[in-house]
């Protein structure tokens, strides 16, 4: 049996504007219905007036999915019923969209995927609904926010490739300022649609909604793929479907049944002209990209992956000189420094200095401070201490001599008889206790790897 | 002395008297406006602060905007002050006002008829002599239809040179608002106190030239072919256009007949893209936001609170839109009004085209049943409104007492030309009081 999965996916990013799409009122949060005005609420006789800085935001984001862009795009009328749309129609883009047949080439687990990008469209977001008990309340602050609408072709084949596709993508947008990207806070929202196809007969499509994050997409679609595949083994169909994401009880649950394809009766916005945007040019440097120069520099590939996620943390790495060790700073900031930076958005402000790392990174190649109190200066540093009265501060920072370790190495030994037995005795894992002990005795001193092999050796040798 | 006909709907705050004395509100009004404000009347599709807005339609009963038109602020920045909203078609969905949720506008000349539509109260406060000037909105004839029937001048602007900003939408591709008086001075004058871009407006926009009021001999007259129009307009107003192109030839204008179907081909295109975008601009309306407080399920809400013509429109809208027939219906009207437009754009690059504004003169109240034989009062007043050109009614002649008039249209932008060239065709009129 031959198994495939496809999966497309509708990115909604909402627009990293100051002002609504189609009117003046702000786009920040606040209290419910304090940001709206009579375009907001649909008033009778109120009139949209394109936010000319979001479209140049779309025509940024067409750059960066090398989409064709439409230099004169056209805004139409999407006319459905929902107590969240107060026209009863939502100005978003048909027939033109602002771009069109673009791609974007990402890594999921080392390997090069490329996703074709079939549109990107600007409309406005809908009112929130909020449900609470009997009440059903509207929010009119999102009511015309601006959004992007991304598209792709069906051309992801497993969970995980989606997700790659949404991490790097939503790091270029980010980087471009383009979205903030934030899933929690609906600024970036992504419904999947899930078909397999077995012996080449591919199953309806499903649709699912209501993700919160780029790890819940790629759950949804594992746990929607396996569901078609076991439907289709117990002699059942797929139907097309719109499912919701149930993070409680991790499944999807049926939403709604699609009984026929929905007839939006799309035409032209009368109350628009057509909107002309000028093409967008800068150097765009994707995270594919950013992998690319760190993996030809010596980085491994989860390194390369972890630092080219953040563009603030690349920039850091790009900022050091050429003949700092890569490999070396990769891991420095891949490791200990992305755990000091977890979280806080101001990376560069809690950096230590390119110049102070350059030279730590020197210290620890030469041996003259070893990797361990490398490790305990790092904080210090951050907070902005010298970083040569840091490593006076330790005394002798470098690594034991000889003969210095043999004598750590004897009198750990002599001090824990009672775990020397259990290593003898066949627990092998004790020795890490023991090479702990030991690390912690020569305050860092020792090199732990010539440490564990010191103690086996002697061990052994007794 | 001319009655008042139903045509108010509702009076600006400060005038809070009783409805029934009207005749003395009138006299009050008009003698002790405030500073010599000028008094003018509003139609009840362009809202206004202080008074509800309306569209005589029940879904609106009682709706007050919590915002004002961008006319209106400008007019008053000419020390003009509403005096109240006028009757009109529901939605302005209609050419003889009597589709209103308040009952029919009637005639000031013949109160037994209609005074056109759909900007039926305006015409007729204007004829009346209530006020010397009133707004109303055009998008298929609203204005020149209702200034045919009451002999007032009725102007469209360009589409786009006055902001639509408050208006509310029947077909916005179409509406715009119109001027009302009984001088084509004031009308000028309202029209430069009215135009010009607007920033709530994005489809609106200035046009720098300066053209100084005066009559203007047209070079060239584009008329409808004679011997077409005796099955389409009652002889007496055929007799007094013909009279009219004899006029004008001896002033060696040139004159050319068009062919009809211009006309007749309008009528259907008009109305697929109205019904469209009537369709889609009145789902606002979904029976959540406006109409009663009652327990009725929103469907039936829109269906308990729209009269007749405008759940019509409103069905036909989706059913053109719709798919399988959106292209063969919709597509293919905005096809040849592309194709109208640029004929009738043509034209104007040498002269005016003139036609009858009405087939006839005001019809009986209720007289008029099936909705076609009402659409076909749209007959020459849909071209201009498709090409979005600039058109004028001017009042011509009167038949057994019942006025009627005939229309000037000419190219987009060319509007205070075409004030000059209506100047100068004025000249010919029979209008007396």
């Amino acid at each position: 049996m031959d198994l495939n999965s496809m999966i497309g996916l509708e990115i909604h990013v909402q627009l990293m504007s100051q002002t609504k799409l189609y009117c003046r009122c702000s786009c920040l949060y606040s209290e419910p219905n304090t940001n709206c005005c009579a375009v907001c609420y649909g008033l009778p006789g109120a009139l949209p007036v394109p936010n000319k800085y979001a479209f140049k935001l779309a025509s940024r984001c067409a750059h960066l999915l090398k989409c064709d862009l439409n230099e004169f795009s056209v805004a139409e009328r999407k006319n459905y019923f929902y107590p969240d749309l107060p026209k009863g129609y939502q100005i978003s883009q048909f027939l033109k969209p602002i771009g069109e047949n673009g791609e974007w080439i990402f890594y999921s687990e080392g390997i090069e995927c490329k996703a074709r990008i079939r549109r990107i469209q600007v409309e406005e977001d809908t009112a929130q609904l909020i449900v609470k008990g009997n009440d059903s309340l509207l929010d009119f602050n999102r009511s015309g926010i601006p959004l992007l609408e991304v598209v792709t072709e069906p051309d992801f084949k497993n969970a995980k490739e989606a997700g790659e596709f949404l991490r790097s993508l939503r790091s270029s947008l980010v980087e471009y300022e383009i979205s903030t990207g934030k899933m929690e806070t609906g600024a970036m929202r992504c419904e999947p649609n899930v078909s397999v196809s077995i012996d080449g007969k591919v199953s309806n499509k499903v649709e699912i909604k209501n993700l919160g994050s780029i790890s819940g997409v790629e759950k949804a679609i594992k746990w929607e793929i396996k569901h078609q595949l076991d439907q289709i083994q117990n002699g059942e169909i797929v139907n097309s479907v719109t499912k919701g994401w149930d993070e409680s009880n991790q499944q999807c649950i049926l939403q709604r049944v699609k009984e026929s394809t929905s007839d939006y009766r799309y035409f032209p916005e009368p109350d628009l002209s057509v909107i002309k945007t000028s093409k967008s040019s800068f150097n765009v440097l994707t995270p594919y990209q950013k992998i690319k120069i760190m993996t030809d520099e010596g980085v491994s590939f989860q390194m390369a992956r972890a630092i080219s996620l953040n563009h603030r943390i690349f920039n850091y790495y790009q900022s050091f000189s050429k003949d700092v060790n890569r490999k070396e700073l990769a891991t420095w900031i891949a490791g200990p420094l992305s755990s000091f930076w977890k979280g806080d958005p101001s990376i560069l402000g809690i950096s230590p200095k390119v110049e102070d790392m350059t030279k730590l990174i020197k210290h620890v190649n030469s041996g003259s401070v070893t990797r361990a109190i490398a490790k305990k200066i790092l904080p210090e540093l951050i907070k902005g201490l010298e970083l040569d009265l840091l490593i006076d501060k330790f005394g002798d920072a470098g690594y034991l001599s000889d003969g210095d370790l043999l004598a750590l190495v004897e009198s750990v030994i002599r001090d824990n008889p009672e775990i020397v037995e259990k290593y003898r005795n066949g627990k092998i894992a004790v020795i890490k206790s023991l090479v702990g002990m030991g690390m912690r005795q020569s305050k860092g001193r020792a090199n732990p790897e010539s440490l564990k092999f010191e103690i086996e050796k002697n061990i052994k040798s007794t | 002395m001319l009655g008042y006909p139903n045509d108010f709907v509702s009076f600006s705050e400060s005038l809070s008297l009783a409805q029934e004395d009207k005749n003395n509100i009138f006299i009050s009004l008009v003698s002790e406006r405030k500073n010599d404000a000028i008094p003018f009347a509003v139609k009840d599709n362009i809202c206004t602060l202080t008074t509800p807005t309306t569209c005589a339609s029940r879904i609106l009963n009682g709706y007050v905007s919590p915002y004002e038109a961008t006319v209106l602020t400008k007019l008053k920045k000419y020390n003009c002050s509403e005096i109240g909203k006028t009757n009109l078609d529901e939605f302005a969905m209609g050419t003889s006002s009597e589709t209103s949720c308040y009952g029919p506008c009637l005639n000031p000349w013949d109160s037994t008829r209609v005074c056109g539509g759909s900007s039926g109260g305006s015409a007729a406060s204007v004829a009346a002599d209530i006020v010397p000037f009133a707004l109303g909105s055009d998008t298929g004839g609203s204005v020149r239809h209702p200034a045919s029937f009451c002999g007032v001048f009725g102007f469209r602007p360009t589409w786009g040179r006055v902001s639509r900003y408050g208006l509310i939408s029947m077909a916005s591709s179409m509406d715009v608002v119109g001027v009302f008086s009984k001088t084509l001075n004031e009308v000028r004058w309202v029209f430069d106190a009215i135009k010009g871009f607007d920033r709530n407006d994005s489809t609106s926009y200035d046009v720098k030239k300066n053209v100084v009021l005066r009559a203007e001999k047209p070079k060239k007259v584009f008329v409808p072919r004679l011997k077409d129009l005796t099955e389409i307009v009652e002889p007496y107003i055929l007799e007094d256009f013909e009279i009219l192109i004899k006029d004008i030839t001896k002033e060696n204008i040139n004159v050319h007949e068009v062919d009809c179907n211009i006309f007749e081909n309008s009528l259907p295109v008009y109305y697929l893209i109205c019904y469209a975008e009537v369709s889609s601009n009145l789902s606002r309306f979904d029976g959540i936001r406006f109409g009663p407080k009652n327990n009725s399920h929103p469907e039936l809400l829109r269906k308990e609170s729209f009269g007749q013509e405008v759940q019509r429109r409103i069905l036909m809208g989706c059913h053109v839109l719709s798919e399988g027939h959106k292209e063969g219906l919709y597509e293919k009207a905005v096809y040849l009004r592309r194709h109208l437009s640029s004929t009738l754009n043509s034209w104007s690059k040498d002269g005016l085209l003139l036609t009858p504004t009405t087939p006839s003169v005001a019809f009986e109240i209720n007289s008029k049943k099936d909705p076609i034989a009402m659409y076909r009062q749209d007959f020459f007043t849909t071209a201009p409104s498709l090409a979005g050109v600039p058109a004028i009614n001017i009042p011509w002649n009167k038949h057994k007492g019942l006025p009627y008039g005939f229309q000037v249209s000419s190219g987009v932008d060319m509007d205070e030309n075409l004030i000059n060239e209506a100047l100068w065709i004025n000249n010919f009129s029979k209008w007396t009081r």
